[in-house]
């Protein structure tokens, strides 16, 4: 399965209050990621797949696999589209 | 290296306002999260604000460094805190860069993309040109002509400023700073000039520089640049209140507002107007400033200063506002 990861380049972030902040330097914009996000932002930063991003929801919030898995793909899609993902 | 502040900061009763007028609100919000206290949002806001900032220092510098070919050197801001050993704990709201032509550099940046901020007249013949903002980053870029320096002190050239100069601890590739000796002097100048010993996160910026520093070559610069008594006084004000070691007589007479986190009163300003150059000019100007600052205050302060001597400055400010 494809690996997921934050770009490396020209993308800064932090996590204050356990809320990440990340500035996009290429084109000056600012993403905040809630506590749900934050979470998936993390994994992230290290790789990791659309699959394991939805169990992480899974086990974490205990909410419905297939609502986890729908959840992941706009996530993803929002990322992707903000080009915040590694080629 | 942050004990003694911790312990004004604990001891005191500033507000969230107070801590950012003297530059010590992130010091704060660490404290309170390492002693597990409850963080108000304030300060929650503070703490984003700085990372943000910081996000933003790399991109910002590249485009400068892209756009002007001459020197640039880093002075304060990212670089002093870089210092503080951590991220998050020294707010800053912009770059002040000394380069070698400003108003060269200045015409090279706004050909590349950024964009003059605020009014114009506020940076007429000041030691800095007019703010450059980039589109969508938080902070600005000023370009220094020179550093900020006492009047009456004559203090280095921006031409051996630009000769000591060493590369940016922040790794910004084509920037330089200050070596921290020299770091150190322009840091106590510059808060001098703004107001002597006004500002407990001032304090706290030179000790940090100080302990990356020889201090008997900063004392040796101090003599050779003019300011030994402005720096005699800043580094005795640093140890008694940020390293709670000895005294300093300036901070019981004049600056007593620092240990407790407070504004200075109307009476303790004017004060602090009439002392300060006994504490930090070069012995052959106190006589000339001390001299001028109490014709200044016979004939500008009135009767409703004297009433309001105890009142914080900046309720005494509004107060005659209010009162045209």
């Amino acid at each position: 399965m494809t690996e997921l990861r934050l770009r490396a380049d020209d993308l800064h972030w932090r996590e204050i209050d356990g809320e990440v902040i990340a500035l996009e330097a290429r084109g000056s914009t600012y993403v905040a990621a809630n506590g749900a996000g934050t979470l998936l932002w993390r994994a992230l930063a290290s790789g990791t797949t659309p699959d394991a991003l939805a169990d992480e929801l899974v086990r974490v919030y205990g909410i419905d696999r297939r609502q986890a898995a729908a959840d992941i793909e706009q996530f993803i899609a929002q990322l992707s589209e903000q080009g915040l993902l590694a080629a | 290296m942050f004990e003694h502040v911790d312990r004004l900061l604990a001891a005191g009763s500033a507000s969230t306002a107070m801590l950012r007028v003297h530059r010590v609100e992130l010091l704060e919000a660490r404290r309170r999260r390492a002693a597990g206290l409850e963080l108000e949002p304030d300060l929650i806001a503070d703490e984003t604000r700085a990372a943000v900032n910081e996000m933003a220092v790399p991109g910002l510098l590249a485009r400068v460094r892209a756009a002007y070919d001459g020197p640039l050197l880093l002075m304060k801001g990212p670089e002093v805190a870089v210092a503080y050993g951590a991220s998050g704990l020294r707010s800053f709201g912009d770059l002040d860069i000394l380069t070698d032509d400003a108003p060269a550099a200045q015409a090279a940046l706004i050909a590349a993309g950024f964009q003059e901020v605020f009014d114009p007249e506020i940076y007429e013949e000041i030691h800095h040109l007019r703010p450059l903002w980039w589109p969508g980053l938080p902070l600005v870029v000023e370009l220094h002509t020179r550093a900020n320096w006492p009047a009456t002190i004559p203090g280095p050239s921006t031409d051996e400023l630009l000769t000591a100069a060493v590369p940016s601890r922040l790794g910004a590739p084509g920037i330089t700073t200050l070596p921290p000796e020299h770091h150190t002097l322009v840091l106590a100048a510059h808060a001098w000039e703004h107001q002597p010993l006004g500002r407990l996160g001032n304090l706290v910026d030179v000790v940090v520089m100080l302990r990356r520093s020889d201090e008997a070559d900063v004392d040796r610069l101090a003599r050779r640049w003019g300011c030994t008594r402005l720096w005699r006084t800043t580094r005795r004000a640093v140890a008694a209140v940020v390293e709670g070691e000895g005294h300093s007589a300036a901070v019981a007479l004049w600056a007593r507002h620092l240990r407790a986190g407070r504004e200075r009163t109307v009476f303790e300003w004017h004060v602090k107007d009439l002392l300060s150059p006994l504490w930090g000019l070069p012995a052959r100007r106190v006589p000339g400033a001390i001299a001028s600052e109490a014709r200044r205050t016979q004939l500008s302060r009135s009767w409703l200063a004297l009433r309001n001597a105890r009142l914080p400055r900046s309720e005494y400010n509004r107060l005659t506002e209010a009162t045209g």
